[in-house]
């Protein structure tokens, strides 16, 4: 249950983040889709209950997969922060990317893409962070 | 490592072309009256799930090769739990984050599509092939 108590934690944290840069930046899609107050509370209810709830997921797998990830303390769980970034954005941003190349020959997609997943990565990283913090230091 | 580059592009390439076919498949409709994007054809779905199954699924398989002695159970299960934990990152992370935004009918059907071929396909195939 370490494992998961300290994803937990990681994943809101980090969901929390997301709301937070996308206030910052004015982001087009959140501000788009969100015109109301009930869908802003709505969204962050959402936002931080899925990254609280995965980020409890991929804390047991963190837990399990503990010896098997290179580093030590909080180095080790940022790799495997990294490694969920990974599959959280890099996938479905090549599943895109590839759409677009195949069925309009775009090319153009590939810097937004980048950018964006340099931006949306940042979660993941976060949610390395806490998580190695939380589970090495405070021991849940 | 060289083993787990093969075992995981065979498995990929596999995966894909069930996922091309699910994709373009009546369960799709089922579940959406909306396809992912726009209305595609059917070699473009599969050159398109190919390619990207089968590039992915070498670096799934290189990850399931470091931890593979850190997963429980034997054999396909192995491989079946390794790919939940890819499917829950990849499909269901990514849907439900869309979902948030109000537009549920357009990822329903990809999580569904998307558990069948990575889980049900290449989840059972790198349990099979893959062994050290």
């Amino acid at each position: 249950m370490r494992g998961f108590y300290s994803g937990l934690i990681g994943g809101m944290v980090a969901g929390l983040w997301v709301i937070i840069w996308a206030i910052m930046v004015r982001y087009e899609a959140v501000f788009n889709a969100l015109t109301s107050l009930e869908l802003w509370i709505n969204y962050l209810i959402f936002q931080i209950g899925v990254a609280g709830i995965l980020g409890g997921v991929f804390g047991v797998v963190y837990s399990r997969f503990y010896r098997g990830i290179r580093g030590e303390d909080v180095k080790k769980s940022l790799l495997f922060g990294l490694i969920i970034a990974m599959l959280a954005n890099v996938v479905i941003s090549t599943d895109r990317l590839l759409h677009f190349l195949l069925l309009e020959g775009e090319h153009g997609q590939l810097l937004s893409e980048g950018v964006g997943w340099l931006l949306t990565s940042l979660k993941w990283i976060l949610y390395g962070f806490v998580l190695g913090i939380v589970y090495e230091r405070l021991k849940l | 490592m060289k083993r787990a580059i093969i075992v995981g592009f065979i498995s990929g390439l596999v995966a894909g072309m069930v996922q091309a076919v699910l994709s373009i498949s009546g369960i799709w409709d089922f579940f959406s009256v909306y396809y992912l994007i726009e209305p595609v054809s059917f070699q473009h779905t599969m050159l398109h799930y190919t390619i990207l199954f089968g590039l992915w699924g070498i670096v799934y398989c290189v990850l399931y090769s470091f931890f593979y002695d850190y997963i429980p159970n034997k054999g396909i299960k192995k491989g079946i739990i390794f790919a939940l934990i890819i499917w829950i990152a990849v499909a269901v992370h990514p849907a439900l984050i869309i979902i948030g935004y109000g537009y549920p009918r357009h990822f329903i059907p990809l999580i569904f599509t998307n558990f069948l071929s990575t889980c049900g396909v290449y989840g059972t195939l790198i349990g099979i092939l893959y062994k050290r």
